[in-house]
């Protein structure tokens, strides 16, 4: 089916076209999220957010417009949301305890095990800066589009954008160093 | 920067393929400043994990129809809520500003028609059992007043 059609049937109220919707989106959603959060959690969280938040918003769609870019603008936002909330949770264990506060994993596993592969190259930028990073990367988003989706002036989203590449290709020499 | 915005809208224009790497390819070996994009670009993607070396993803549609039937049936009550918060939270406001207001500053008492300095006042007036008319002169000494009466 049309992914018009299934947007259609969405805003009508049809169930089953809201899951072959989100089955379309749910790798692209958990890539994003997962590379602006790196943490799988968090990510999944963040996608079950998104997609419930999309589907109950709809009805503000335009059908004219392509739904991936408003998708990711609601997905990015939701992610940066999930951002300040760790961060504030974080200051709320540190007032707690003097101590650091616990990477917020709540499934059992470790973080290094959630984060590992682009921990490395990533760990270092900040989340908004990674979402411009992902968005100009995979999906060839321009700057007028990353300030969409980030909420921001197109100049913001290029100083994020330019900072990435900056941080990301000093993380590379480093590397490159490393192994040298 | 001309000349990179020209290879971009060729590069849009041309239809054919190849046509189109070799566009690319030539201004890549000219220009510094795009081959430097292109690398950047090369090593962000390198950076990013294909989605299937994130790993198998949970299944959120149950959670999220769910959510979707919670907020169906909460939607009537909230949509109200949201509308009229704001009229009955300023109603509010303004009904306790009133009753402080009324609270703090009492009440003028009712206007006294001797409190300007008025020392006779004459209700109903009749002369042989006739309606009459009088007329008070004040004078400038205070202890002193004259009262004419006349019948109608």
């Amino acid at each position: 089916m049309d992914e018009r059609d299934l947007i259609q049937n969405c805003r009508g109220g049809d169930r089953e076209s809201c899951r072959k919707l989100m089955e379309r989106y749910s790798d692209y959603a958990m890539s994003v999220a997962f590379h602006i959060l790196m943490n799988r959690q968090d990510a999944e969280d963040a996608c079950q957010d998104a997609f419930f938040k999309a589907f109950h918003h709809l009805g503000s769609f335009d059908p004219e417009r392509s739904f991936k870019p408003w998708f990711s603008s609601l997905l990015v936002r939701q992610c940066l949301d999930q951002v300040r909330k760790r961060v504030r949770f974080g200051r709320f264990l540190d007032r707690l305890k003097s101590d650091p506060p616990a990477p917020l994993l709540s499934s059992g596993r470790n973080a290094a095990e959630d984060t590992a592969p682009i921990g490395d190259l990533l760990g270092g930028l900040r989340p908004k800066e990674r979402a411009a990073l992902y968005l100009w990367s995979q999906e060839g988003y321009t700057g007028e589009e990353i300030g969409a989706a980030l909420n921001c002036s197109p100049k913001t989203a290029h100083v994020h954008l330019y900072r990435a590449r900056v941080k990301l290709k000093s993380r590379l020499k480093e590397s490159n160093h490393g192994k040298v | 920067m001309g000349k990179c915005r020209r290879v971009k809208l060729l590069f849009r224009i041309v239809p054919v393929v190849s046509l189109q790497s070799a566009l690319i390819r030539r201004h890549l070996l000219s220009c510094s400043r795009c081959s430097e994009d292109a690398a950047d670009l090369e090593e962000a993607r390198a950076a990013i994990l294909p989605p299937e070396k994130i790993g198998p993803r949970r299944d959120h549609w149950p959670a999220v129809s769910r959510r979707l039937d919670q907020a169906e049936k909460t939607i009537p009550g909230r949509r109200f809520r949201q509308a009229w918060r704001w009229a009955f939270a300023t109603a509010g406001l303004l009904a306790v500003l009133a009753v402080v207001l009324w609270n703090r500053f009492p009440r003028r008492p009712e206007a006294d028609p001797f409190a300007g300095g008025l020392k006779l006042k004459i209700h109903d007036l009749r002369v042989y059992e006739q309606p009459a008319q009088a007329f008070i002169f004040q004078t400038q000494d205070a202890d002193r007043t004259f009262v004419w009466v006349e019948q109608r």
